[in-house]
């Protein structure tokens, strides 16, 4: 047996772990931004930071650059260690690292600038959806390649969840992504409405599970043994937790979509796996948890225990509420309230940051060869991000309940209680501006964190490239298995190929019924694709993010219908590429707007939103009213439509601007008789047609046939 | 720490039910469920302040463990203030067949995980409590192991060998036993078993999974989202046939009167002004909508057909119907108030709009508009 002698590269993970700082720190800043942005909506300083743009910004650098970044630091320290190997390949390191920032550079460059999918968690347009292919699978084959270099015979169950990891994310993120591009800014999802719908919860809620969960499980397992010093507390439920979540996480999605025009077995299945969830997930928290047996007095001593505890039980709480959540009566209160808000970041807040917190106390003073400057800042911080948690959730629990409780009132005269939607939202606005409290603790508490770090890092001196010695693996291994699973753990690809096959099962049961049986989504013969305006102002919709604070998705409840009308069927989605269902109703429901309103009354609430509704904290879209509708892609935006079958005339691209600017005219004689100038030519007069179109093509339908 | 959970618990219903009164009669900040909420919070937040700043290091870790515990409760009991709610709203509906209801049994398995949580979370903390004072429960310990010597059979030894059974662990004096030859970087790992309340729970997780499958998509025994949105339909359409029938003044587009006590004119002007002003202006001299003062009117004047088009809307000019938020009693309101505006002078008047209205042109100019509002509709 000889010893070979290698060195770890450390410098990878130092860059990731500055990366994962770093972007942490603007992330929750930009978040901050937007919690004070709904109790004040004078913070929406201009196009360019209004909610609907700065929303998808922080969700997609707490979860890509902050939590994202984490993930690679640690896999990175831990792969190497648990492999007895440095990584593959030093370049393929440093051009996923230098990938991935640039791809996040380019994120906080594009969404702001209102060049969006507006799909939830994957708004990024398509130019940057291939670059997080390409680097994803760049950091795949570095992954596998010092599997295939290690030292070690078995994989340890954390690389089980990395290997999860690398082959889920890159299927839901292809899969989820494909479009047709229009420029090099602008695509149109392949899919339409109620499949559009389902691929993106589907991605939306396994980006929860792959990137979000099972990495930080894999984490879990290498940094809380480490830093307790204590075994793994089960074998066995290791094996028995990760196949069993890694199996039923994949089929959970739909429960984002109860009550909605989706297909109702596709929402039973969605319920019922989410129940079948809870074990799994648990598994993990107690496999953790019983793990500390016996060392819990050492969590007094150590900072990053008292992390990794409350990051622990954050997650055993959110992923008990996440079953609760799906069951229908329950999702019913708090679908497109804030108590979904509350839920995600208990897993954000609780989860993914304080684990993080806690391997970064852990390893930057590992890194440089020191102890942590001070205990007792790091118990302060733990003090501030704990309150912090508190404060953001319990505020945002209690308005998520109170708005729909008001929402579904209705007086003995059968008439809603608050008709006027406002006043539901004026009265959770105290709990708006607890929840930036809680926000503003937890990112003090982080602040506290940097100032740590930097001074245990200017006390040390990094070791890049640190000494190790393991023997090589024998060539002649003969097996001898305690445990059948040793088997898969000797073997990377298969176990690759195995998660693949689980993980490719719920979905395709789910989504390929969806496309290819047609009784899913029953045709409405009166709904129209939209006209070039119309088109042009759905896109306007899309770029301002409208769906971050209004759904198009009236729910089949008495007091829904009595709100907006008529419920929404699958039928009335064919032609829309991307679905604008939304998951949030800071304002009103739009998918019944069409018509409820005359156009002066949408220009004016554009305008200056408090004309029409005084009190609303909607921010003003003036710049609507001053910029000129671009035009010159009505043509290349036709073509793209007619390629995904939306049956547009052949040769309709060469005369749609035509009708566009006859239809834009006739809104702007109409807004002229109400005294408003404003040229046919404009933004808002696309907005405007788009929103009067909403929700219309169904009345037509229910007219015709009482007339007949 | 159970008693200051159900103790908060019962702080927060009482709460939630100054919400529901503060919500039926709005402005006063005394009446509103929010502030007490605020008070609260930032009272427990003062409160650990000052024991943060005022107790020696142990208090500290004492407290950090109270507060993740409050933490951990908080998001229990929000799940549950949410359960008893639902449970309030089935019994109000339909007491005397609440046995019948499927929602019952659903929410009492909520409760039931709910309790076996808090017991778990409760035990959890206990394991929190040991880790920052590890002697605090040493005499318990005693008792323990000396019942467990002595063979004594009390309860406490009782709950104890369930609890052991439940938890199927091996003690960490004796993990030598199955530590298995695992060693990653130095991480071992145990073969402890399956904890079997947890493999149970997935066990009962899976047949419930099955159930409902079955219920919902075999049997038919359960109602899927278009069976009960009718359901509830049709209850309210009962709900409103009992009300047509107790109510004795029903008010109609044909019957409705115009209102001249003043009290009943301040409601309706409080009407107009959260509803109508938006777009008729607070003065009523119009801007989206038209002017309410002048002579002229697009769907016909006088109280039946201001009534009928605030009821129903003219949806194709963008007047919306108004059936849904308001009672015809209030539409009745609104209307008398809206008739007060007449001859008034507005700030900024719109031009007038429609034909000038004379009191006994009676009903056939309200007749032509509803034609021309259901052609409208059709194209």
């Amino acid at each position: 047996m000889t010893i070979e002698k290698f060195r770890y590269d450390n410098k990878i993970v130092a860059m990731f772990a500055w990366a994962t700082i770093i972007w942490g720190i603007v992330g929750m800043l930009v978040g901050l931004l937007a919690a004070f942005q709904l109790p004040f909506p004078v913070l929406n300083f201009d196009a360019h930071t209004t909610f609907g743009r700065i929303r998808p910004l922080h969700t997609n650098a707490i979860i890509f650059a902050f939590v994202g970044n984490g993930m690679f630091m640690g896999i990175y320290y831990s792969l190497q260690r648990l492999l007895k190997a440095r990584m593959y390949s030093d370049l393929l390191s440093y051009i996923h690292f230098w990938g991935w920032q640039l791809i996040i550079v380019g994120a906080a460059i594009t969404l702001p600038l209102g060049i969006t999918a507006s799909k939830e968690y994957a708004e990024l347009e398509w130019p940057l959806d291939i670059a997080i292919a390409i680097v994803w699978v760049i950091f795949g084959i570095n992954m596998f390649g010092t599997m295939m270099r290690r030292r070690e015979r078995h994989l340890y169950v954390a690389i089980w969840f990395y290997v999860a990891t690398v082959v889920t994310v890159a299927v839901l993120h292809i899969v989820n992504s494909l479009a047709i591009p229009v420029t090099l800014f602008k695509s149109y999802s392949l899919y339409a409405g109620v499949q559009d719908a389902l691929v993106q919860w589907w991605y939306g809620h396994n980006a929860v599970a792959f990137f979000l969960t099972t990495p930080y499980l894999g984490l879990m397992y290498y940094f809380l043994p480490k830093a307790a010093n204590r075994p793994v507390y089960s074998y066995r439920l290791s094996i028995i937790h990760f196949w069993s979540l890694i199996f039923l996480y994949i089929w959970a999605g739909p429960h984002h979509l109860l009550y909605t025009a989706l297909p109702d077995w596709a929402q039973s299945l969605g319920v019922v796996f989410s129940i079948m969830l809870l074990a799994p997930s648990w598994g993990g928290m107690i496999n953790g948890l019983l793990t500390l047996r016996g060392a819990w007095d050492r969590v007094r001593d150590n900072p990053e225990l008292k992390f990794y505890v409350v990051a622990v039980t954050a997650y055993g709480m959110a992923t008990f509420e996440g079953p609760m959540l799906s069951l229908k009566s329950v999702n019913a209160i708090s679908h497109f309230t804030d108590w979904t808000i509350a839920h995600v970041h208990i897993g954000a807040l609780g989860w993914n940051g304080f684990l993080t917190f806690g391997i970064l106390y852990w390893l930057i003073p590992k890194l440089f060869n020191t102890n942590l400057y001070s205990k007792k800042l790091a118990g302060i911080h733990f003090w501030l991000g704990t309150l912090g948690i508190v404060f953001y959730a319990i505020p945002l629990y209690w308005a998520g309940i109170t708005q729909h409780f008001m929402w579904k009132e209705f007086t003995e005269d059968g008439v809603l209680r608050y008709p006027n939607f406002l006043e539901t939202v004026v009265q959770v606005i105290p709990m708006y501006k607890l929840r930036a409290l809680g926000g503003s603790l937890y990112l003090l508490g982080s602040l506290v964190m940097v100032y740590n770090l930097i001074k245990t890092v200017r006390a040390g001196k990094m070791v890049a490239n640190e000494e190790a010695e393991a023997p090589a693996l024998e060539k002649n291994y003969v097996a001898h298995d305690d445990h059948w699973h040793r088997w898969i753990e000797r073997r990377p690809v298969q176990m690759l190929i195995g998660s693949l096959i689980v993980i490719l099962i719920g979905g395709m049961v789910e989504i390929i019924p969806t496309f290819m049986v047609k009784s899913n989504v029953p045709t409405i013969a009166s709904v129209k694709p939209y006209t070039p305006l119309e088109l042009q102002g759905r896109d306007i919709y899309v770029r301002e993010g409208c769906y971050t604070c209004h759904s198009q998705m009236v729910r089949p409840f008495r007091y829904e219908t009595e709100r907006y009308g008529e419920y929404s069927k699958p039928g009335e989605f064919v032609y829309d590429h991307p679905f604008q269902w939304g998951s949030k109703r800071t304002g009103p429901d739009l998918h019944r707007e069409g018509g409820k309103y005359p156009d002066s009354w949408h220009y004016n609430h554009m305008l200056d939103p408090q004309t029409m509704s005084p009190g609303s904290i909607m921010p003003s879209y003036a710049f609507m009213i001053d910029d000129d509708l671009d035009t010159s892609t009505t043509a290349a935006k036709i073509r793209a439509m007619q390629k995904l079958g939306v049956p547009y005339p052949d040769g309709y691209d060469a005369h749609a601007n035509k009708d566009l600017m006859k239809q834009a005219n006739s809104i702007a004689s109409n807004l002229e008789k109400d005294g408003i100038k404003v040229m046919g030519n404009k933004e808002i007069v696309a907005i405007i047609a788009y929103l009067q179109r909403l929700g219309v093509d169904i009345k037509a339908e229910k007219t015709t046939a009482s007339v007949n | 720490m159970l008693i200051s959970l159900s103790a908060w618990a019962e702080d927060n219903s009482q709460a939630t039910e100054t919400a529901k009164v503060a919500a039926a009669q709005p402005p006063d900040w005394a009446m509103n469920a929010n502030t007490y909420l605020i008070a609260f919070i930032v009272i427990v937040l003062l409160v650990t302040i000052l024991a943060l700043f005022r107790s020696s290091l142990k208090l500290i870790k004492k407290i950090t463990s109270f507060c993740i515990v409050m933490f951990i409760s908080g998001s229990a009991f929000a799940a549950e203030t949410t359960e008893s709610k639902e449970v309030a709203k089935v019994t109000a509906a339909q007491p005397p067949d609440w046995a019948l209801h499927p929602n019952t049994y659903l929410i009492a398995f909520i409760v039931l995980i709910l309790l076996a949580t808090i017991i778990v979370l409760y035990k959890t903390n206990m394991k929190l409590i040991k880790m920052i004072a590890p002697h605090a429960f040493d005499d318990e310990k005693q008792t323990a192991v000396e019942g467990a010597v002595s063979g004594v059979k009390n309860r406490e030894t009782f709950m104890r060998k369930v609890y052991l059974r439940l938890v199927d662990s091996v003690p960490v004096a004796k993990e030598q036993d199955i530590l298995l030859d695992h060693d990653y970087d130095g991480i071992q790992e145990l073969d402890n078993n399956l904890p079997p309340w947890w493999k149970w729970g997935f066990y009962i997780t899976i047949i419930a999974a099955v159930v409902y499958m079955l219920a919902y998509h075999v049997t038919g025994t359960g109602k899927l989202q278009a069976e009960e949105y009718a359901d509830e339909l049709a209850v309210a359409a009962k709900q409103k046939e009992e009300r047509m029938k107790n109510s004795a003044e029903n008010i109609t587009e044909e019957n409705v009167t115009v209102l001249v006590d003043a009290a009943e004119i301040a409601k309706g002007k409080d009407i107009y002004e959260k509803n109508c002003s938006a777009c008729h202006m607070a003065d009523g001299g119009g801007m989206v909508g038209p002017n309410l003062t002048d002579n002229y009117w697009l769907h016909g004047g006088g109280v039946k057909n201001i009534f009928k088009t605030i009821t129903y809307g003219v949806p194709a000019k963008g007047m919306i119907s108004w059936q849904a938020q308001l009672s015809p009693k209030q539409i009745q309101e609104v209307t008398s108030f809206i008739m007060t505006l007449h001859g008034t002078k507005p700030a900024a008047p719109k031009e007038p709009q429609g034909d000038e209205w004379k009191e006994d042109a009676t009903a056939t100019a309200g007749d032509t508009t509803a034609v021309a509002s259901a052609e409208a509709a059709v194209k």
